[in-house]
């Protein structure tokens, strides 16, 4: 697996992606995650071996910018979609940016343009979406109903893999986790359990569970 | 609808003073009347002297106003242009070289020389963006060194100049005009330029992306070593032809993009044909006021598109501090 010249390799890694499947790389800064996820959506060569993507892929860059101000609709409009189908009134609708269209991504706060910029990636065409920390810039109730409708879209035919780092919620809505440690190992596992919270983040870790969420008590470290 | 309208009206702005120019001039508009009716002797003064002169400021301004838009959607920076960043003046130190070592005065060899130039200069600087991940004030700052490099090495050139009349030739031509334009100049500047307006034009769509960042449009398959590729000898051709042809005419590429962007909006395949047709109206404009300002000693071009740029580049410098970052 590659990383930016000045950076170790990360891997090895052999994995299939399932379509369907919600995805989540987990880890600690600086372990790999962006790298990893800009390889598998083809964006770096690997280091070794391939990566093969049988169908076609989007992908959402972490840095929450449009480089100019632009209408919301024309940035939407960049996905080369047509803005008039049912299926794009109703994700608008489930990001709330509706009736944010007209206004132009100078004027909009943090958390809509990640909004905006989310949408833009998802309704590009592919149904496999790589998305780097999408839910960075929102407020934390915000953060679970988009992950819940991230949910409904793979339930739906559509493939997400992100990085993240609200453990907590990626538990609640993903269903294969793949781990990056600072030793720039990998690991993927299908569920999110004490052991594999340890192994990526070299730390002991407690996971209560209650009803469907889980609590985490980290050990302080030395 | 709105911004059809707008394009037509530019359109027909241009036509009128393009036709308004062909009668302004030595021997006033009596030439334009006795050219167009046939005139034997009116016919060869109006083609060889009063034409070349109009149609040199459109192709001159439609290539640099188009060359700077695009610059700027690839650049993402309203302030990059290629008289700013050193394109333009390196190219213009390749035909003083090209005068002074080579002895080169046909306007076709010159061409050929500012074209190695420019190609290097923009292929500086699109590596910079590329390789170097630079943020707006790097780019800027590196593009002005250039400049200033470029500008220093002509410098080197003048002083060492054999005779004070080769140097002031030469500072003359660096100054910028479209007076003295030939016909058979424009045998090669017309093509270059549209060959130039063209390859650029393609580009529209994948500016377009870039503004999600590199990434993004990558993923999207815009090949941004492609885009660069184009854009780089479409603007090579077009600043190249233009300095050999009329020197150094700067600032035409900052100040039709920035005003058309608050008329037609940011997105850059949106400002590149209407930066063409507002940037040849703007130095068809510039090259009048010259033609009738100009008294004892002639005004050159450059000096008027200059004045005109530097406010406005002031401008854009204090604006998008507060908005484009």
């Amino acid at each position: 697996m590659s990383a930016h010249p000045q950076s170790p390799p990360i891997g090895p890694l052999d994995l299939n992606i399932n379509i369907g499947e919600l995805m989540v790389i987990v880890g600690p800064n600086g372990a790999g995650k962006s790298t990893l996820l800009k390889t598998l959506a083809g964006l770096l060569p690997p280091h070794s071996g391939d990566v093969k993507r049988f169908v076609q892929t989007t992908y959402l860059s972490q840095s929450n910018q449009i480089h100019w101000p632009l209408p919301v609709w024309e940035v939407l409009q960049l996905s080369g979609m047509d803005l008039e189908t049912a299926q794009f009134a109703a994700m608008i609708t489930n990001l709330g940016i509706d009736h944010i269209l007209d206004k132009y991504t100078n004027e909009i706060s943090y958390g809509q343009l990640a909004r905006v910029r989310l949408c833009r990636s998802l309704i590009s065409p592919g149904l496999v979406h790589f998305l780097d920390e999408p839910f960075a810039a929102l407020d934390p109730p915000d953060r679970s109903e988009i992950f819940s409708s991230l949910r409904k879209l793979c339930d739906q035919g559509h493939t997400i893999v992100m990085t993240s780092h609200d453990l907590e919620l990626c538990y609640m809505f993903a269903n294969n986790f793949l781990g990056v440690n600072r030793d720039n190992a990998l690991k993927a596992s299908p569920k999110m359990d004490a052991d594999f919270l340890s192994w990526v983040f070299h730390q002991r870790v407690q996971v209560h569970k209650v009803q469907d969420q889980i609590m985490l008590k980290w050990e302080q470290r030395g | 609808m709105k911004q059809i309208v707008r394009m037509k009206f530019l359109l027909l702005l241009l036509v009128a003073m393009f036709l308004f120019s062909l009668t302004q001039g030595a021997l006033g508009p009596e030439l334009f009347v006795q050219a167009l009716l046939g005139d034997p002797w009116a016919w060869p003064i109006f083609i060889e002297i009063r034409f070349p002169r109009p149609c040199a400021a459109i192709l001159l301004g439609a290539g640099l106003g188009m060359a700077g838009a695009a610059m700027q959607g690839f650049t993402r920076n309203p302030l990059a242009d290629h008289s700013l960043l050193g394109v333009s003046s390196t190219a213009a130190l390749c035909c003083v070289i090209g005068f002074y070592w080579l002895g080169w005065s046909s306007g076709w060899l010159l061409f050929l020389t500012a074209l190695f130039g420019s190609i290097l200069a923009i292929g500086v600087i699109y590596s910079l963006v590329r390789y170097q991940q630079l943020n707006s004030t790097v780019l800027i700052l590196s593009g002005v060194a250039l400049n200033a490099l470029a500008a220093a090495l002509i410098s080197l050139f003048l002083n060492l100049a054999p005779s004070p009349f080769a140097a002031f030739e030469v500072m003359r031509w660096l100054l910028g005009s479209v007076a003295n334009v030939k016909l058979e100049d424009l045998v090669w500047f017309f093509p270059s330029t549209l060959v130039g307006l063209w390859l650029i034009s393609y580009q529209g769509k994948h500016l377009d992306r870039l503004s999600l960042g590199i990434d993004e449009a990558q993923s999207l398959g815009t090949s941004f070593v492609k885009v660069g590729f184009f854009l780089i000898i479409g603007s090579s051709l077009i600043v190249a032809s233009s300095v050999a042809v009329a020197g150094v005419v700067g600032f035409v590429g900052i100040i039709v993009p920035h005003l058309l962007r608050l008329y037609l909006g940011a997105l850059p395949s949106k400002l590149l044909w209407p930066s063409a047709v507002g940037g040849a109206l703007l130095t068809l404009f510039a090259d009048q006021l010259v033609l009738h300002l100009s008294g004892g000693i002639p005004l050159q071009l450059g000096v008027v598109t200059g004045l005109l740029g530097a406010p406005i580049f002031l401008h854009v410098a204090l604006r998008g501090a507060k908005q484009w970052q």
